[in-house]
């Protein structure tokens, strides 16, 4: 083998390493960095979410479930690179009490099929009142001439 | 010797001889009795003659004649002698031309005394003569004997007779003008807007009616009340000259008047309402604070609003000058108005951070007031018309026996007029021997017109010539037509500008218009045939003729009098004056409170007064009734709250809300801490009674309850605002205060007994002391009696105690009080804070927090059902379940398919649309099942800009509105159902039957 061909083979094999480094790059991104990404997003993104005024005319504590999943991806695109394909899938959310559950699945660029996502990662988390006990929303609550919990209607917003 | 005797038998002779001949000569100078004569006369016996026109001049009677409405009185006087005067009625019949005396009475007078005498007024017209018969010895003559009663010749003369002769007599003739009565005329307005008014017939005369502001609709309803109290229109024959417009004016002035009594408020005083009331006295403040109490009479903390009564009488008196022909004011408002007045508020707040809270206050009253108006309302009847009526008085015969003119001229050329004793022997021989008998001389000698010549009195041939003038002044009206007498004579009352008049010294004046048919007084014109009422005699007409006007044979005075001709260019010069109408000439237009019997001397007079005079009491009689009902003042309304906040825990913040209501019924607009809120909200919730824009009829009402306005609330963030918004962006929780997410506690000693003990009597030992009324409400001039009320109040701002957490004035989340959590699904709250618990996977754990216990459930909306224990009782029950593909997804509820495109797309949006901030969100809000929620502008608009993720990276939505979406892309909720929630979904559908079958 002369050395033009031996340095045209280690060139290669030294191509053919850093693909084969970069693909186990993308391969070997630890799924406790994705989980805490993902429980950040979701928590930051459930806060995003709180509905104040439902707060003001229930006495209750709610998230949007549109704001919650929107503030999620806003929060999450901007947090990800663009070397990865996502699923985001949004399960079982529940407004009032605010309880969310995520499920992320990505897969490397270099995945031939995007739809075949190989890394998942779930969160669930809700809100919770800090009191155990609340006795003026418990009073509001069992009193039918009370306001609270009323419906509202387009009225109420101009619509 | 016998010589000396012949000579005194001769002086006796002579001297016996002398006095014989002086007893027998007759005496010329009489002496009188009280004056001394400077020229020594002999007397003689008045029988035998007296020089009549000095003895008139010595004697000088004299007759001042005033009239009244009863009639004349005349003051009489002589200068000199005693005379019986007689007073005869002179009787005339006009079909026979016959005429006679009747005595009616008699007295004397003598001189140096006034004698007043009156004379009664009859229906008609009554002419006296008052006779004055000489019956005592005076300077001129000795009265021989009493002389007989004086007899009227044919000739209209007088005089007296006695044995010896005639003595001295003169008459002086009076007229009393008959009773006073107003002459009649046509009603040309009969068949006009007359004929309108009796039939109904409003179109007829729309524009005249419309001038005047008088609807059909009103006319139609009280016109036949009008003529019932209009007798003008009734009558052919009027005796006042109205003009169309003034008609129309007064028609509508007597429905205004009826339906102002109509409005009579009159009633009875209803006294306080309750015994609770306070009463307020007269003079009292009205100014009032109270506060709302914090614990009821359980000494509970109070959960119900306080009322409180007041009650006040007043009376009030108000002078209304009416009457322009009654100097000052002439009628009284006496009103005398009593107002009870509730005042509710509401009982204090209890309420937490961020909240939203109502606090009202109502303030009514209801006045009741006995209104009493004493002016009297001027009617058109009571604005009379007078027509004066001429009169004329003179000295017109003279009748009177003594010396005679020969005597006189023999006198003259005897002594040059001296009288001298030698002359007047000398003619007495001459002139009154016994061939010469003595005569009459009737000789008038003051008015010449008199003279017994009648063919020198003026008088028409018959009435038709006058007509024809008064036509030909018709024709001059421009009218050109030919018009029956009672025409004619209306038209030129019409038509007339002249007018009587007061001069400055009372006497009734007339004041000539400028046609020559209203030269002479109003008086001649009306009393030209069929209404005669009275007739002008002139002095030269003793037979009661009645004169007319008639070109060159008489002139009309400055007066307005007819004067006649007596021959070249004497006229008649008697006294002539305009009598009656003694009212109207006084300006005694009103006595008392009599509104009738006023008189005016023309038509113009009267209407021009009573139009004027209805126009004052409508506006006071409306003013007395109308203020009675409901006052016309601004009343103010203020609430504001003092909403601290942690952040400036000791800076007021007071958020302060003004609105007025004024007369009108109209809102100023609302003010927030001084600052228009430029919209129309307003704090004002309801007003009524006075304060409406229909005012109320009879006893006035008022009525005002407030609030405030509301507060301003973003429809994403939850913001709030206490200026107004406009837009989607925000909308309005009405009538409600929301406080601060940051503000301060207080009064947290009466929230925990409020809150945590509300059925709890409270020792007065352990009740709170409030720290702050941050709660107050203010009106001022409300109402009738101005009341102003101050009423204070407070909310109370607390939570519930929280162990073991840092402060929560940190950030919003420790206002709200609140963590997000990590959760395992299969057991959300494991961690018991027991120890002496373990976790059992199939229970709760830990002690959840409120919001996830079955306490916070609220099922009013059941289109959102919120039971958290159920909750999560289903959720730990499916635990990692809902994430199992094989489950076919169905608790996948969103999914996206995001490649690094979708990721550029999202930060894109996120840069540009919201600004990279994360609590901006760029789409909308919408409200579906009783709740509002958020639309994505990322994943839902229907847009295809850059921003937007594409619809093949959008594998799956959510339902929107919805709790907990049932299945993957269904719109349902699924619920979630305890013993709890149970229960209480019961007992809200019994509650919503319960509000059904109230409603029904």
């Amino acid at each position: 083998m002369n050395k033009g061909i031996l340095t045209v083979g280690i060139i290669i094999l030294a191509i053919f390493g850093l693909l084969l480094i970069n693909v186990i790059s993308n391969y070997s991104t630890g799924s406790e960095l994705d989980y805490y990404l993902v429980k950040e997003t979701a928590e930051a993104a459930m806060e995003d979410a709180i509905d104040v005024k439902y707060y003001r005319d229930n006495y209750a504590l709610r998230i949007d479930k549109d704001k919650f999943v929107e503030s999620f991806l806003r929060r999450f695109a901007e947090s990800v690179d663009n070397t990865r394909y996502y699923r985001i899938g949004f399960y079982d959310l529940n407004e009032v009490p605010p309880k969310v559950s995520v499920k992320v699945d990505s897969a490397t660029v270099l995945s031939f099929d995007s739809q075949n996502l190989l890394m998942t990662t779930t969160y669930d988390g809700i809100i919770e009142s800090i009191r155990k006990e609340d006795s003026y929303v418990t009073q509001a609550n069992s009193d039918n001439s009370s306001e609270i919990g009323i419906p509202v209607t387009k009225d109420n917003y101009g619509y | 010797m016998k010589k000396k005797l012949k000579i005194i038998v001769c002086l006796v002779l002579i001297t016996i001889c002398s006095v014989a001949i002086i007893q027998i000569k007759p005496t010329v100078d009489a002496l009188g009795e009280d004056t001394p004569s400077v020229v020594e006369k002999p007397k003689r016996s008045c029988s035998s003659g007296i020089n009549k026109e000095l003895a008139h001049s010595k004697y000088n009677p004299d007759v001042r004649a005033s009239y009244h409405s009863n009639g004349a009185t005349y003051d009489i006087k002589v200068s000199a002698g005693t005379f019986d005067v007689y007073v005869y009625e002179i009787e005339y019949d006009e079909s026979t031309g016959e005429t006679w005396t009747v005595l009616r009475d008699k007295f004397d007078i003598s001189s140096g005394k006034t004698k007043t005498y009156t004379l009664q007024r009859g229906d008609r017209p009554i002419n006296y003569d008052l006779v004055f018969n000489l019956i005592k010895s005076n300077q001129f003559c000795d009265v021989d004997e009493i002389p007989a009663e004086p007899k009227r010749k044919a000739n209209g003369e007088w005089t007296t007779s006695s044995e010896s002769g005639l003595g001295y007599v003169f008459a002086y003739q009076v007229e009393v003008p008959a009773s006073i009565s107003d002459p009649y005329f046509r009603n040309i307005h009969y068949d006009g807007i007359c004929a309108a008014l009796r039939n109904n017939n409003y179109d007829a005369y729309s524009k005249q009616f419309n001038a005047v502001g008088l609807t059909k609709e009103l006319f139609e309803q009280y016109r036949s009340r009008v003529l019932e109290g209009f007798n003008y229109c009734n009558n052919y024959y009027v005796t006042v000259s109205y003009k169309e417009s003034e008609i129309a004016r007064i028609i509508r002035n007597i429905i205004a008047g009826i339906k102002i009594e109509e409005t009579d408020i009159n009633g009875t005083l209803k006294g306080p309402d309750s015994s609770d009331s306070e009463i307020v006295s007269e003079t009292a403040s009205m100014n009032f604070s109270m506060q709302c109490p914090a614990y009821n009479g359980s000494n509970m903390p109070n959960q119900a609003s306080t009322v409180k009564k007041y009650y006040k009488q007043e009376i009030t008196e108000t002078k209304y000058d009416v009457y322009t022909t009654i100097p000052g004011e002439d009628a009284t408002c006496t009103k005398t108005c009593e107002e009870n007045v509730t005042v509710t508020y509401g009982p204090p707040v209890a309420s937490k951070a961020g909240l939203c809270f109502e606090y009202k206050v109502k303030v009514q009253s209801e006045l009741n007031c006995v209104t009493e108006f004493d002016g009297a309302m001027p009617k058109p009847e009571d604005y009379t018309v007078c027509t004066p009526i001429g009169a004329c008085n003179g000295l017109v015969y003279h009748s009177a026996s003594g010396p005679s003119e020969d005597f006189d001229s023999c006198v003259a050329s005897c002594d040059g007029g001296k009288y001298t004793q030698e002359c007047i022997d000398t003619c007495y021989e001459e002139v009154y021997t016994e061939e010469n008998t003595i005569e009459v001389l009737p000789v008038n000698y003051y008015n010449k017109l008199i003279s017994a010549n009648n063919s020198k009195v003026v008088k028409l041939t018959s009435e038709e010539e006058r007509y024809n003038d008064i036509l030909d002044a018709k024709d001059n009206i421009g009218n050109g037509k030919k018009y029956s007498i009672d025409d004619l004579k209306t038209a030129i009352v019409e038509a007339s500008t002249g007018y009587y008049d007061v001069s400055a010294n009372k006497k009734i004046v007339w004041i000539a218009g400028s046609r020559y048919w209203e030269k002479p007084g109003r008086y001649y014109t009306l009393n030209i045939t069929g209404f005669t009422v009275g007739r002008l005699k002139t002095a030269s007409d003793s037979y009661w003729n009645t004169v007319w006007y008639q070109g060159g044979l008489s002139i009309v005075d400055y007066n307005g009098f007819l004067r006649n001709n007596a021959g070249g260019t004497s006229y008649c010069t008697a006294d002539c004056a305009w009598y009656g109408c003694e009212k109207a000439k006084n300006n005694e237009y009103y006595q008392g409170k009599d509104a009738s019997n006023r008189e005016f001397l023309n038509s113009e007079d009267a209407v021009k007064v009573y139009l004027d005079e209805f126009t004052r009491y409508e506006a006071a009689a409306k003013e007395c009734k109308a203020s009675a009902a409901c006052t016309s003042q601004v009343s103010e309304f203020t609430i504001k709250v003092n909403n601290k906040t942690n952040t400036n825990p000791d800076v007021d913040n007071w958020i302060d809300y003004a609105t007025s209501i004024t007369e009108s019924g109209n809102l100023t607009a609302t003010t927030m801490n001084g600052k228009n809120l430029a919209d129309d909200t307003t704090i004002i919730l309801d007003k009524s009674g006075c304060y409406s824009y229909e005012k109320p009829r009879g006893n006035a009402t008022y009525m005002t309850e407030w609030s405030f306005p509301g507060t301003w609330v973003n429809n994403k963030t939850g913001k709030i605002s206490y200026e107004a918004k406009s837009g989607n962006a925000w909308h309005l929780k009405k009538e409600k205060f929301c406080t601060n997410l940051d503000s301060k506690y207080v009064n947290t000693a009466w929230w925990t007994q409020r809150i945590l003990q509300p059925n709890t009597p409270v020792a007065d030992s352990d009740k709170a002391t409030i720290e702050e009324y941050n709660i107050q409400a203010t009106t001022k001039d409300f109402g009738y009696f101005k009341w102003n009320f101050n009423i204070g109040c407070f909310y109370a701002l607390y939570d519930n105690p929280i162990p073991n957490t840092p402060s929560e004035t940190d950030d919003e989340n420790a206002v709200l009080s609140y963590t997000t959590r990590t959760v395992s699904l299969s057991d959300i709250f494991p961690n018991n804070e027991s120890e002496d618990i373990t976790t059992n996977p199939n229970e709760t754990g830990r002690t959840p927090g409120y919001n996830w216990t079955d306490s916070a459930s609220n099922l009013k909306n059941l289109d959102y059902e919120v039971t958290p224990e159920a909750l999560y009782s289903t959720i730990q029950a499916r635990g990692n379940e809902i994430y199992d593909a094989n489950k076919q997804d169905t608790y996948l509820d969103y999914e996206f398919y995001l490649s690094p495109s979708d990721l550029n797309t999202i930060r894109k949006y996120s840069k540009e649309e919201a600004d990279g901030n994360y609590n901006k969100y760029p789409g909308k809000v919408n409200v579906a099942n009783g709740v509002a929620y958020y639309e994505s502008a990322l994943f839902r608009s229907s847009s295809t800009n850059s921003h937007k993720l594409k619809s093949s990276s959008i594998i799956t939505l959510g339902a929107l509105g919805v709790n907990n979406q049932k299945r993957k892309g269904s719109n349902e909720a699924e619920t979630f159902e305890n013993t709890y929630t149970a229960i209480l979904k019961q007992s809200r559908e019994e509650y919503l039957n319960y509000l059904s079958g109230g409603k029904k």
